[in-house]
């Protein structure tokens, strides 16, 4: 049977006569219907995220929104704060040269600025996570590896403790690549860092240090560890095979998709980065056949 | 020379951050929670001896926790 048949047949095609080539070509094949188009949902939630990410401040520093409402409201706005710039990381919106790079690129710097995360840093150790998954050496989100989600949390704060080796990680991996790039990502990092030192220790001593506190150094580190759980411990968990298609799962959570961000269907993005956030679950189902031919750990998904 | 001022800034960043951020932060905790201090000892101070310290033993074990 012709590939581009499957292609098309039903979910649960019997793909085991198919030779790996074969695989791959239909891989392909079903994997390029989900991509393409301008993701306008992942557009107006990165921008809309950090516009009310920013209306925190005046809406807390004037009365209006108490401290206590705050902070589980910027808690949940860094937490979003990531994906539309991973969008962007991969050009899903629009590559060099294309007319709306320009927007690519502005999304990619502005959605993870409450994070703190500097875009070339994302985008150039991202990379370096894709092209080496859950190697040990090379991996830059290998210190998120554990043995359960409690491990994943004790290791994420012990992670950005000051000695930390795994807080060092990113650094160490722009130092590996000394490209330009990534001498201006380390520059950015800087910036990045003295501008948020800036900010908290001038609302501290102005006597804004509580809603410095609970606008953005709490709610960034519970960001960071739900981020670290959903993109990088769950779908990678357990993080000791390389292959192409075993060092990523699919996996079931009881919070479902939306909470998890989409992640349970993170299998996908590290076969087809340029799938966007938002079809990946269609293209997982689309894919699953061949996942599964492929010996991918699709466990109760 | 600005590469030099940064490292050693960042090297005693843990210090820095307990004086400059967490002391005031312990301060204004205390001050609105209003417990009675002794002496009539402003909550400012309280706070920068408990971020102060808490900083000077992050920078030296490496720890904040």
């Amino acid at each position: 049977m012709p590939a581009s048949a499957i292609a098309s047949a039903d979910l649960a095609a019997d793909l085991s006569a198919l030779d790996s080539r074969e695989l791959a070509r239909l891989e392909a094949e079903v994997a390029d219907r989900y991509m393409g188009g301008l993701p306008w949902g992942s557009i107006a939630w990165g921008f809309g995220n950090l516009a009310f990410w920013l209306s925190l401040w005046p809406l807390t520093l004037s009365g209006l929104l108490p401290l206590w409402a705050a902070f589980p409201l910027a808690s949940i706005s860094i937490s979003l704060s990531y994906l539309p710039s991973h969008e962007a990381q991969h050009y899903i919106i629009a590559r060099p040269g294309e007319r709306l790079f320009w927007l690519n690129e502005l999304l990619g710097h502005l959605s993870t600025l409450p994070l703190l995360l500097p875009y070339r840093v994302a985008r150039l150790t991202h990379y370096e996570h894709h092209i080496h998954t859950n190697d040990p050496e090379l991996d830059p989100d290998i210190g998120t590896r554990a043995a359960n989600g409690w491990d994943f949390i004790r290791r994420s704060i012990a992670g950005r403790q000051p000695g930390a080796r795994a807080a060092a990680s990113y650094g160490a991996t722009l130092q590996r690549l000394a490209t330009p790039e990534a001498g201006r990502a380390i520059r950015d990092a800087l910036i990045y860092q003295l501008f948020f030192l800036a900010v908290l220790f001038g609302m501290a001593w102005t006597g804004h240090a509580l809603e410095a506190a609970l606008i953005w150094w709490l709610p960034r580190h519970v960001a960071q560890t739900y981020i670290g759980f959903y993109l990088s411990w769950a779908p990678h968990h357990p993080a000791n095979e390389a292959g192409r298609y075993r060092n990523t799962r699919a996996f079931r959570s009881h919070l479902g998709n939306i909470l998890t961000m989409g992640m349970q269907y993170h299998i996908v993005h590290h076969l087809h980065p340029r799938i966007p956030l938002m079809r990946t679950p269609a293209a997982y189902w689309a894919l699953r056949p061949i996942l599964a031919a492929r010996g991918c750990d699709l466990e109760r998904l | 020379m600005a590469k030099l001022i940064l490292t050693k800034v960042f090297q005693a960043m843990p210090l820095l951050f307990g004086l400059g951020f967490l002391g005031p932060l312990f301060g204004e905790i205390l001050q609105r929670t209003g417990l009675p201090l002794p002496g009539g000892i402003s909550p400012l101070w309280v706070g920068m001896a408990i971020g102060g310290l808490w900083g000077a033993i992050a920078l030296r074990t490496g720890r904040w926790l």
